[in-house]
């Protein structure tokens, strides 16, 4: 900020200064002229005089006064532009035309002999236009309306008198003087013009080169904001996953204090029981054995079922060895073929992954047992570069339509979840693969 | 804050208008108009006239009579020498008259800076007017790179002056209207016989009779209308120039001065209409020529030519900063086109009118008749009608001088030709810089 005012600081005394050297050149040509024309009068030389001119310029007094007047609008308007920090573009557009137009009528009246005075303008409207859209036209207007009252230019089409001929009416020491002050006034307009160009490219740049250390900023700020974001979902899911674990082994733990306190109970009830029942086989001694076995068959399925709610099931052993017990207990208790084909011995993953790689299995298992009357069951795990694949195919009868279960959903979730795909076909039996990627960096041994 | 935006604008335009209202009525409420003309006192002719503005005087009072309530204003008393400069003065000042007369020497400058307005709109769109009432060749003396920025107002033919005494004296006739080079040449011989055979003669034929007249009874056109171009290197410019040379040959090669002219010891000579009209009225009728009869007849024609002359006129002008161009117009009419403003200017001033019913009015026919002239308004009529007008570009001021130069050099043996031909090329170099100027 404080660089910024230094330059517009900069810029507006260049610009004092042209306007000052502009509307002193005006106001001293038609000064010049209407003197020059008083004494051309008072030696009574006006013949003489129009027998060299190519136009006069009229009443050269109401010029001077018109001059002098309109410098005196041009330098209020410009106080008011720069000193009241006016920010309507509208208001400052209004008072540039005025000028322009004033300027243009006083260069006419001038006969084109100084139109520094239009630079001056340009200078102010690419400072307070800066941003506008209507630059080229400004531009194109500056160019043409510049070129247009170029003395030199003008002479071409229009008879306009020369300045030099006023000033050859002086004596001869004194054209020298005039001549110097003249041209020098005319090339401090120009000096002061291109000054003020190159300090508003100077003062561009600082702002670019100011905008762009910014967007470095925000750049950084934007990636670290990213990478935060990044951290923050991670520990979001990581809590809900530990909510999910903490309220699964609160499960469990009330299934196994519960209900597999109270089965136990009624297990050891019945056994005494039969005890009383002696050994007689009885139909109540028959009925209790049953009870007493459907009880035991309760309590190892509650056990089991506990030890698949308790997600550290697995974590406790290593999962090859969890799948490979899971497998174990299942192909005993179910009485079927499973073949459980795993080359890698050292099956380390994330504590979600593992879970899910379990689940899977233990579902598509039950899934086969249950609904497809299978035999033979071939458990396939692979690990990839980057991914683990999983196959479970069974010998059972499939089905034409898969009609997704509770079970086959929970597989997709899961698979979800960590990202992965999952794809259920009938094909000879029924066959779930899985892909689940394995997030890099957290692999130990 | 809307609200008080609406009535602040209200405001505003109430002022405003009320302020222009109020300069409007004032403009109204006067009634006065006033019309700024300029002429210089005394003749254009060189001649001196004795009331120069009651001419003027009656137009005005005629055309105030015309248009109530406008006044037409002039500044009295300006000479011929100073008339140029104090309208220079003007014209830097920005205080151009409305309507002014315009001398030779300015007139195609005033016309390059823009300070005469053009006619040829007020020509077409007045319907009372016709430009053809005037004399064309006069006329198109305003006329300038194809605009008319004049109307002209006195015209002034060159005539030849006759010593009518020294003529009857040698029983010789005052030559016919239309009489030729030779039947002048023959005349003047007769008169330059060198009766008393001292070896130069006694009497002179001709005094002051410049080659640009003998040139253009001739049918010579010297410069084009807009002085761009010189047309010296022509036979029948050749022939006129020996024509004058042959004449001034007869004098003996003698200078003749002025003394002679005035004690009658010549013939012939040069004299504007206007120079006829003084001397031969009173005051200077007893004053000048006294002791001989004189008269004037018209310029004898070249063998290709006619018995005209140059014939000079005065024009007035517009000027192109004038705000009330259309009262201005309708004077300017009053000025060149009334035909009883013109008669009063014919009857009055020793010039010539430029229209052609003035000319041949009745009135007119008195005008000569007093004095037994030969010339009558019918002969100036056929002068002016078959005249040549005097150029008006900036440039001839100059050329002719130059022209004249070398001219008054030449004898009638040298090769006149050869001399026109080396003359015409310093004369287009001399355009070319005189163009070159402005």
């Amino acid at each position: 900020m404080n660089m910024k005012s230094i330059g517009s600081l900069k810029i507006n005394t260049i610009l004092e200064l042209m306007l000052t050297v502009a509307v002193a050149t005006m106001v001293l040509t038609s000064g010049f002229v209407w003197i020059i024309t008083e004494r051309i009068i008072d030696v009574h030389e006006a013949k003489l005089f129009l027998s060299g001119a190519m136009n006069i310029p009229g009443n050269t007094l109401y010029i001077f006064i018109f001059t002098v007047i309109s410098s005196i609008c041009i330098i209020v308007t410009f106080s008011i532009r720069s000193y009241s920090n006016i920010n309507d573009t509208g208001i400052i557009f209004l008072s540039i035309m005025i000028e322009f137009i004033l300027e243009l009528i006083c260069i006419t009246l001038l006969n084109f002999n100084y139109n520094g005075i239009l630079l001056w303008t340009f200078a102010n409207a690419l400072i307070y236009l800066k941003k506008n859209k209507y630059m080229p036209i400004v531009i194109v207007i500056a160019t043409v309306s510049y070129l247009c009252t170029t003395h030199e230019l003008v002479k071409l089409f229009v008879n306009i008198y020369d300045i030099s001929t006023y000033i050859k009416v002086c004596s001869v020491g004194l054209q020298t003087v005039i001549f110097f002050v003249y041209n020098v006034l005319n090339l401090m307009t120009v000096i002061c013009f291109v000054l003020c160009c190159i300090s508003i490219i100077v003062n561009k740049e600082e702002i670019i080169e100011k905008n762009l250390e910014l967007n470095k900023k925000l750049e950084t700020a934007n990636l670290d904001l990213q990478k935060a974001n990044v951290e923050l979902e991670k520990s979001l899911t990581d809590n809900a996953r530990l909510a999910e674990i903490r309220e699964r082994n609160r499960i469990a733990r009330e299934i196994h204090d519960t209900l597999g306190h109270t089965l136990t109970g009624l297990a050891a009830g019945i056994d005494a029981c039969i005890a009383l029942a002696g050994d007689e086989r009885t139909p109540l001694r028959n009925q209790l054995d049953l009870l007493s076995k459907v009880s035991r068959n309760s309590i190892k399925d509650i056990r089991m079922s506990v030890s698949s709610l308790r997600p550290d099931a697995p974590d406790r052993l290593n999962l090859k060895s969890a799948i490979e017990e899971l497998v174990e207990n299942t192909r005993r208790v179910a009485g079927v073929n499973i073949i459980f084909d795993c080359e890698d011995s050292n099956l380390k993953f994330d504590e979600d992954e593992e879970m899910a790689i379990y689940r899977i299995i233990q579902e598509s298992l039950t899934n086969a047992i249950r609904h497809g009357n299978a035999g033979n069951i071939e458990v396939a795990v692979k690990k990839n570069f980057g991914s683990i694949g999983l196959m479970i195919h069974d010998d059972g009868i499939g089905c034409e339509k898969i009609e997704a279960g509770f079970g086959l959903r929970h597989i997709r979730e899961r698979v979800n979840m960590l990202k992965g795909q999952v794809n259920f076909r009938s094909e000879n039996g029924f066959i779930v693969e899985a892909m689940i990627p394995i997030r890099w960096g957290e692999e130990y041994d | 804050m809307k609200i008080s935006k609406k009535i602040r604008i209200v405001c505003i335009l109430t002022v405003l208008l009320s302020a222009l209202s109020i300069v409007f009525f004032y403009k109204c409420g006067k009634k006065e108009t006033v019309i700024e003309f300029a002429m210089f006192n005394g003749s254009n002719w060189g001649v001196a006239v004795q009331e120069s503005y009651s001419v003027i005087d009656k137009a005005i009072e005629k055309f105030e009579s015309e248009h109530k309530g406008v006044r037409i204003k002039y500044e009295s008393g300006i000479p011929k020498e100073d008339y140029s400069e104090w309208m220079s003065e003007r014209a830097l000042k920005d205080k151009m008259p409305d309507v002014f007369m315009m001398l030779d020497e300015d007139f195609e400058n005033y016309i390059n800076l823009g300070l005469i307005e053009k006619l040829d709109r007020y020509v077409s769109e007045d319907s009372d007017f016709d430009i053809e009432k005037y004399y064309e060749n006069i006329a198109n003396s305003g006329v300038f790179s194809g605009y008319r920025y004049a109307l002209p107002y006195e015209a002034m033919p060159t005539l030849m002056f006759v010593n009518r005494t020294l003529l009857e004296n040698f029983h010789l006739n005052i030559p016919d209207n239309n009489y030729t080079f030779d039947d002048f040449y023959r005349l003047c011989r007769m008169i330059t016989l060198d009766r008393d055979l001292d070896g130069s003669p006694d009497y002179y034929g001709i005094y002051k009779y410049d080659w640009i007249n003998a040139a253009l009874s001739n049918d010579v056109t010297l410069f084009s209308k807009d002085g761009k171009k010189s047309y010296f290197n022509q036979e029948k410019l050749a022939e006129a120039i020996r024509f004058v040379k042959s004449l001034e040959a007869l004098n003996g090669n003698q200078n003749v001065t002025k003394e002679e002219f005035d004690s009658g010891k010549v013939a012939f000579s040069q004299m504007s209409l206007a120079e006829y009209r003084t001397y031969k009225s009173y005051p200077y009728k007893i004053k000048k020529y006294t002791n001989f009869a004189w008269d004037c007849i018209p310029m004898p024609a070249g063998k290709s030519g006619n018995n005209v002359s140059m014939i000079d006129s005065l024009n007035i002008v517009i000027s192109a900063k004038s705000k009330k161009k259309r009262l201005a117009w309708e004077f300017l009419k009053t000025l060149t086109y009334d035909a009883e403003i013109q008669q009063t200017l014919y009857n009055d001033m020793p010039v010539a009118s430029v229209l052609k019913e003035v000319m041949e009015s009745k009135e007119s026919e008195n005008v000569f008749k007093e004095n037994e002239d030969i010339i009558d308004s019918k002969l100036i009529c056929h002068i002016l009608e078959n005249g040549s007008e005097k150029p008006k570009f900036s440039g001839y001021e100059g050329a002719i001088p130059l022209a004249d130069s070398k001219i008054s050099k030449l004898n009638k043996e040298d090769d006149i030709e050869n001399a026109l031909r080396i003359l015409q090329r310093q004369m287009s170099k001399y355009l070319i810089q005189e163009r070159g100027k402005t």
